[in-house]
């Protein structure tokens, strides 16, 4: 199969990519080793839109402050909730003081709007915050969205517009086609793919990737952060997004209603991406996030996870033509990933035009997408009308977040495979129960609408697998089997019930 | 819809059918269950092991078993119910509104049962370290794979928590060829039923680890195993005691917790402790008309006593709906003392129809040859566990001597002088417990 570009990636740099490219007559295939988009790095994202990242200069500084334009607009067509309750920056020490300095100094030229902050004013914005404060910039740009719902909504969007993904679909080898580099051939675990142009938004493998193609102008590995989410009754703790010392602890609110926090410092030795928690990292972020806002208790934890990101050799956000392999494009994101990702998929258009791809607008580019209906917050007249006009709204499925079959449905229709894929969609299994209740239902929904068998519904793809046929369904035991046939009369029987 | 009912009860379960059966049988004209699942019979369908209907039908039955007989008889006696119907809102004025595939349903109810039963503790609330693949159930989850849709829900098994549910599945997993390899409990005793820990366990071989917990899941994909420890009296792992176990499966049996979202939304005062309603001695809530029974008002061990408050919430529910008393006005609080974890109901009648009151109460910690006492009334157990519930009868004639006998405050109420050592706190309605009558009930050593 031939086709003009191949983006390696469904994280939020490739379906940013796919999404771009979306709006040109071109035949773009986007390959995901991953079950579903944003399953890599994404879905554990901190979903801050950072109001300022990176040294004056730098590439990340550069993209931060021209996808601040992008965003809102984005977020419109794409219909994905997206808000601005500002990003407040504390100091507790004389070196954060002078960090400060740094950044109302070069705010203008980042194009960004910072207040300074006395204490007082800090502890007026946000009475939750520690007496022992010194002072605050305020910058209202920060912003609050869930990373997977806009890779999702991207993903949705660029399919609507004839992008096509390609899952489970590892790139295993690479080579430029001969004669005269007029291609680039990919080996991947589900066949091969010819293409003009290659996108290598692979993220933490992205040095791997270029280095099958001959380049090794960077490297490229993994760093892990641990991250928390506290419960619902802590909503309105803090109103901004809180971090201490350039983001060394973020105390932030979501737009759920939950409390997040999560610190920068990567926790692991390099190369370790297994994304775990530990009981020596939840106590180290609940250390630091108690020194910012004393009120937070540990028994407010509802969930803990662990965060991979890319990190690469040159310490800043690699976006550009390989100098040694033509028709490659590198994008190789380091935090603040999701906030720079409109910019950088502006810039790879631009680029993949200086060396040569035909960029012809289509007419017909959709750049709406419609939100799937949201049951829970329609109005009863809303409500009705849905039911009228397809019966499955009428089925709550998810109790705990009301989440009815018709959604579940809908979720599946434009994409989602998995038991994960269709809570981060639709919020099924969210909720206080965790799926103990809807989630052998969403799994047999799944099943139903993609033609499966119970057995072979993931949570995640791959070796994920929830159930397995049971043992006497034509195989033998494969264990136990002596001590069931004798126990058999000993006690089974009894007056056991619950 | 906008229509009336008599007994509108929320959840199809045992504790729902049954009430919906003793309303109808009361006298109520329009009693209407609604049930989120598509059959009637809650849980109960998931259970297919015997022991149930020992004491209410006088049989060892199973669950699906037991549920068809309550099913049955609703039939029989005429009550109405909506299934696939989810209750979204529920208020303090008795209006229940639902959703359902033809629509949505408004109904105004004379009295409302509430009957959603309990949800189990799930990983993120109790926060096991590591990392997040499948493989980690709640052990209903699993039982519902197993019983139900028919899968295994993996084939090497660790258990955390001690639970019933947990000890049921060790067994039903074994004899469906899985190989449970450990079962722990961080607790220094078991969390379940003790002929559950014999019949389950111990007649399994399956190995109960007391005083250990899990501090690492481990796997990508799907669990590949999970590091235990030994805990010390804090309940932090003891380093140097931990110890790799190879499994592709996690169950959680660390706990159930009352439903009560609809109930909070109507306002219901809640106890902290049960985590279901405060009621009164006919199972009426804080707010008139208002009634709980089941799992929802606090975890049973046995559906019979489920059934049982179910039939005297659902007469009482008839009674309230025509307007009648449902108590008599002339009532005292009953506490939880010293070693006593909680006590059902949290106010009783010095008038009743019956000689005797029952009540429901767990020990906090286990007791061995020990006395529960109220008042100058006394109880002797031989032994007793938080994981088992004790019933516990007085004489309503007693209850009147001990109120009539107890010295009279300046504002005119009865007080009883109280030991405030190791008693449970709980919040009392907004009339107050000081001007109040209170009774404490203590479980001592003998």
């Amino acid at each position: 199969m031939h086709v003009d570009v191949a983006v390696i990636g469904a994280g939020i740099a490739g379906t940013m990519i796919a999404r771009e490219l979306a709006r040109y007559r071109l035949h773009v295939e986007v390959l995901e080793k991953e079950a579903e988009v944003s399953f890599g790095c994404t879905k554990a994202s901190n979903s801050i839109i950072h109001a300022d990242a990176g040294p004056l200069g730098s590439n990340t500084s550069r993209f931060t402050a021209r996808s601040h334009r992008l965003f809102d607009p984005l977020c419109d067509e794409l219909a994905v909730p997206f808000e601005r309750p500002g990003e407040l920056f504390v100091a507790f020490d004389e070196d954060e003081l002078g960090w400060f300095e740094q950044l109302v100094e070069t705010a203008p030229e980042k194009d960004l709007e910072v207040i300074s902050l006395t204490r007082d004013q800090v502890l007026d914005l946000e009475p939750a915050v520690s007496s022992d404060v010194l002072a605050g910039v305020l910058a209202p740009a920060g912003g609050l969205l869930y990373s997977f719902e806009l890779t999702i909504a991207l993903f949705e969007n660029a399919v609507q517009n004839g992008v096509r993904f390609r899952f489970d679909t590892q790139v295993v080898g690479a080579r430029q086609c001969t004669p005269a580099h007029s291609c680039i051939e990919l080996r991947t675990s589900t066949g091969p793919v010819r293409a003009s142009y290659v996108v290598n938004a692979s993220g933490v493998r992205a040095g791997e990737v270029a280095r099958m193609l001959g380049d090794d102008s960077f490297e490229s590995w993994g760093e892990r952060g641990e991250r928390m989410v506290l419960d619902q009754r802590c909503n309105g703790l803090v109103t901004h997004i809180v971090d201490r010392s350039n983001i060394a602890a973020v105390i932030a609110p979501t737009l759920h209603g939950n409390v997040f926090l999560g610190r920068w410092d990567a926790r692991n030795e390099r190369g370790d991406e297994r994304t775990v928690t530990t009981s020596s990292g939840i106590e180290g972020i609940l250390r630091e996030a108690q020194r910012v806002i004393p009120a937070i208790e540990r028994r407010d934890m509802i969930r803990a996870f662990s965060g991979v990101w890319a990190v690469n050799s040159r310490g800043d956000q690699i976006v550009e033509a390989s100098p040694s392999c033509p028709r490659l494009v590198n994008v190789c994101l380091i935090p603040p990933g999701v906030t720079i990702a409109p910019a950088v998929a502006e810039e790879v258009v631009g680029i993949l035009d200086d060396i040569g791809l035909v960029l012809e607008p289509k007419e017909d580019f959709e750049p709406r997408r419609e939100p799937i209906p949201d049951f829970s917050e329609m109005t009863d007249d809303e409500r009705t009308a849905i039911i009228e006009r397809d019966p499955r709204y009428g089925r709550v499925v998810c109790r705990c977040e009301t989440v009815t079959e018709g959604e579940i449905v809908e979720a599946i229709r434009r994409g989602a495979r998995t038991l994960d894929g269709v809570k981060y969609r639709v919020r099924a299994g969210m909720g206080r129960c965790q799926g103990g209740f809807c989630g052998p239902r969403v799994m047999n929904i799944l099943a139903r609408e993609l033609g499966l068998d119970l057995a072979e519904v993931t949570k995640t793809g791959g070796d994920s697998w929830l159930g397995k046929p049971r043992m006497w369904d034509g195989c033998e035991p494969r264990s136990s089997g002596e001590r069931v046939a004798a126990s058999e009369h000993v006690g089974y029987g009894g007056q056991d019930g619950k | 819809m906008g229509s009336e009912v008599d007994v509108a009860v929320i959840g199809g379960g045992p504790a729902g059918l049954g009430a919906a059966i003793a309303a109808r049988k009361a006298g109520a004209d329009r009693v209407v269950v609604f049930e989120r699942a598509e059959v009637l019979g809650g849980v109960l369908h998931q259970c297919i092991h015997n022991g149930f209907g020992l004491h209410h039908f006088g049989e060892d039955l199973t669950g699906p078993e037991y549920a068809h007989r309550l099913i049955e008889e609703s039939r029989a006696v005429g009550v109405d119910s909506l299934l696939n119907t989810m209750v979204l809102s529920l208020g303090a004025d008795r209006r229940v509104k639902a959703v359902n595939e033809r629509g949505l349903i408004d109904v105004q109810a004379g009295a409302v049962v509430l009957a959603m039963g309990c949800r189990e503790r799930t990983a993120g609330a109790i926060g096991l370290p590591g990392t997040r693949p499948a493989g980690v159930y709640t052990a209903g989850v699993a039982q519902r794979l197993v019983n139900v849709e028919g899968y295994l829900p993996g084939e090497e098994v660790v258990i955390l928590g001690s639970g019933d549910i947990g000890m049921i599945m060790a067994r039903r997993l074994t004899l469906e060829g899985a190989q449970v390899k450990a079962m722990l409990e961080i607790l220094p005793y078991p969390g379940g039923l003790i002929r559950n820990e014999v019949q389950c366990l111990r007649d399994f071989d399956i190995p109960l680890s007391l005083s250990h917990t899990v501090t690492c899941i481990h796997g990508r994909d799907r669990v590949t195993g999970v590091t235990i420890a030994r805990v010390d009296e804090q309940f932090q792992p003891i380093e140097g005691t931990e110890r790799e176990i190879a499994c592709d499966t996690l169950l959680l049996s660390v706990g159930l917790i009352p439903e009560n979202e609809l109930s909070r939304m109507a306002g219901v005062p809640l106890d902290p402790v049960t985590g279901g309603a405060l009621v009164s001695e006919s199972r009426e809530t804080m707010i008139a008309g208002i009634f709980a029974c089941g799992n929802v008002l606090h975890v049973h061990d046995l559906v019979d006593n489920a059934s049982l408050e179910a039939e005297m919430t659902g007469k009482n529910a008839a009674l309230s709906a025509r307007g009648e008393r449902v108590t008599s006005g002339d009532t005292v609080h009953v506490r939880a003392g010293r070693n006593v974890r909680y006590v059902i109901p949290h106010q009783v009648d010095l008038e009743g129809d019956e000689d005797r009151v029952r009540l429901w109460l767990r020990v906090t910690q286990p007791v061995a040859n020990s006395v529960i006492t109220l008042g100058q009334v006394r109880k002797r157990i031989p032994y007793g566990r938080p994981s088992e519930m004790i019933t516990f009868r007085v004489k309503r004639s007693v209850l009147r001597e001990i109120a009539a006998s107890l010295p009279l405050d300046e504002e005119g109420a009865a007080s009883l002088p109280l030991d405030e050592e190791g008693a449970a706190s709980l919040p009392l309605d907004e009339k107050g417990a000081a001007s109040e009558l209170e009774l404490r009930v203590c479980c001592d050593p003998e």
